[in-house]
């Protein structure tokens, strides 16, 4: 599943005193099978722009297409494109409603139709993708803890069997090791099932870790859509838009101006390990 | 879409009717009520719309914004004029098929509770365009402080209403987010039959209801960290004084409500 968005716009209110715009002319193209990483601050517009992508927000102009298929047209099937496409909201665990765990992950399969026996299955599936114990099952959603009700969640829009996957900051609020837990899962989901994804996040360091390619948004406009290494080597443009290089690439950056040349493109903790021991190695 | 509700929304603009006390503003907004119904002639008429059109002039308020407020109002305004048109008995029958009569006193009171409901929604959403939501509560707990003497909570009651409309925007704000939450997991609010449509609120609902009993809660204990312990003894940010904007607009209000008692007595 390809996502193809050409010159896409759209203003909040439009005609009150409230007036804002929310996206400003943006276009890329997400190739299937690419994990994306999507930046920007609060308000830049982030989540206007992937509730567009599933039909949930309809752009003022522009076009977006999904495998060939302009979402954008009157008359299109929404809900054929919403099963297609997975949107996992900000703190998705506030949606959860149901009695029973099973249940609240069904809900999404059954609005779609699916038999009794495909929806057994694809719980079954799905739980362990997020890392869950299927005893949980009969639980009530509301009894688990924050992170397993986040999982719940996410298990939930999966269920779905989506193509694409879209997380809106998926780790916000969680303790290190719940969000290690997530961001695993969902790198799993990339590598094992093909899944496109793409990944909003604040965290540099998540994108860093994870991404094949960064989508950089302020003020309601495409700043920039590149691989990570050329993202990160401009730390001055980052800045300019109030963010910045992951905590290890700056701590690399801080060594080079020191005298100490570790090499260009180091923006995970592994990277970065990597090059500390060859440099020591060639130094001694 | 749901934020489109205009009904009890606060528009901060500088203009002269913003600027009058909230407590002469709620009194002078219930007298306005009553004297509407006083009303019931051309002149006594012409005199209400152009006392409401002055206002709405001098709050700087668009008339467009005004004549949406009336739009949640019209199925009940028109039900009403139905009602008076085809249930009034009369003598003088301008109209009749069968059972079915139009009498002239029918079409004078359908077009007398019309307008009538037409100005009192004008008026009343006017108090609420033009006055903060703060003000409003301040105004109606210095309003009801002469009921605390018989065990009124002046005070609680007005804490409760500040806090539920402090609310309001942010409960619609939550709607929305689960409602889109929940249209992305394949739920459809728009198509279907009344049950089934209120069949599938439910998915929105309960989340809501969990989330606002949670807040309450988490309100409640944020008030008591801060040592707020009701009205007793509490002093304010702003204190409401009587100034020359208020002398002007009450010499306004006396003279408009002369003229309609005077015109209202003499039958004119």
């Amino acid at each position: 599943m390809s996502i193809k968005v050409e010159n896409v716009s759209f203003v909040y209110g439009k005609g009150t005193p409230f007036e804002k715009k929310a996206v400003d002319d943006i276009s890329f193209c997400v190739k299937k099978g690419e994990f994306i990483g999507l930046i920007g601050h609060t308000g830049s517009g982030k989540s206007t722009l992937i509730q567009m992508l599933n039909g949930l927000i309809k752009p003022d102009s522009g076009k977006i297409f999904i495998n060939g298929c302009d979402i954008t047209a009157d008359k299109v099937n929404l809900k054929e494109i919403r099963s297609k496409i997975g949107l996992v909201f900000q703190y998705p665990e506030y949606q959860l409603f149901e009695e029973t765990v099973y249940k609240d992950i069904a809900y999404g399969p059954s609005n779609f139709n699916k038999s009794k026996e495909e929806i057994d299955s694809v719980i079954n599936e799905v739980i362990s993708l997020v890392g869950l114990d299927s005893s949980i099952l009969e639980k009530s959603p509301f009894e688990l803890s924050g992170g397993q009700k986040r999982r719940v969640a996410i298990a939930g829009v999966l269920a779905m069997s989506p193509d694409i996957l879209i997380l809106d900051e998926p780790t916000a609020g969680l303790d290190p090791a719940g969000r290690n837990d997530i961001l695993a899962c969902i790198k799993n989901l990339h590598e094992q099932k093909g899944m496109t994804v793409i990944l909003v996040s604040h965290s540099m360091e998540d994108i860093a870790n994870n991404v094949d390619k960064i989508m950089i948004v302020s003020d309601a406009k495409l700043v920039s859509f590149d691989y990570p290494s050329e993202i990160f080597k401009d730390s001055e443009m980052l800045k300019n838009i109030g963010l910045n290089v992951p905590q290890v690439t700056r701590v690399v950056n801080h060594l080079k101006q020191k005298g100490i040349n570790l090499g260009n493109n180091i923006y995970t903790v592994e990277a970065a390990v990597d090059a500390i021991l060859k440099y020591v190695k060639e130094e001694s | 879409m749901l934020t489109d509700i205009t009904l009890g929304q606060y528009f901060p603009i500088d203009s002269v009717i913003h600027k009058i006390d909230p407590r002469a503003k709620i009194l002078f907004t219930l007298f306005y009520i009553i004297l509407v119904f006083l009303a019931d002639s051309y002149v006594t008429y012409g005199l209400v719309a152009l006392f409401s059109i002055s206002v709405v002039v001098l709050s700087k308020i668009k008339f467009t914004v005004v004549l949406k407020s009336l739009k949640p109002m019209l199925f009940v305004i028109i039900i009403t004029a139905v009602i008076n048109v085809f249930f009034t008995s009369g003598t003088e029958i301008l109209w009749s098929y069968k059972f079915i009569k139009i009498t002239k006193t029918g079409v004078v009171n359908a077009v007398n509770m019309a307008l009538r409901l037409i100005f009192l929604v004008v008026g009343s959403s006017l108090l609420t365009y033009t006055t903060s939501p703060i003000m409003l509560t301040d105004g109606i707990e210095r309003l009801l402080k002469p009921f605390s003497k018989i065990g009124l909570p002046s005070h609680e009651i007005a804490m409760m209403m500040t806090i539920a409309l402090r609310f309001i925007p942010t409960l619609l704000e939550e709607t929305e987010k689960i409602m889109t939450a929940q249209k992305s997991r394949g739920a459809d609010f728009e198509s279907g039959n009344i049950i089934k449509r209120a069949k599938a609120l439910i998915p929105v609902l309960i989340p809501l209801f969990i989330n606002s009993f949670k807040r309450a809660d988490e309100l409640a204990t944020a008030m008591e960290c801060r040592c707020y312990r009701g009205g007793e003894g509490r002093t304010r940010l702003r204190v409401l004084k009587f100034g020359i904007i208020d002398l002007f607009s009450l010499i306004i209000m006396l003279v408009f409500s002369i003229l309609m008692i005077t015109f209202g007595v003499l039958n004119i």
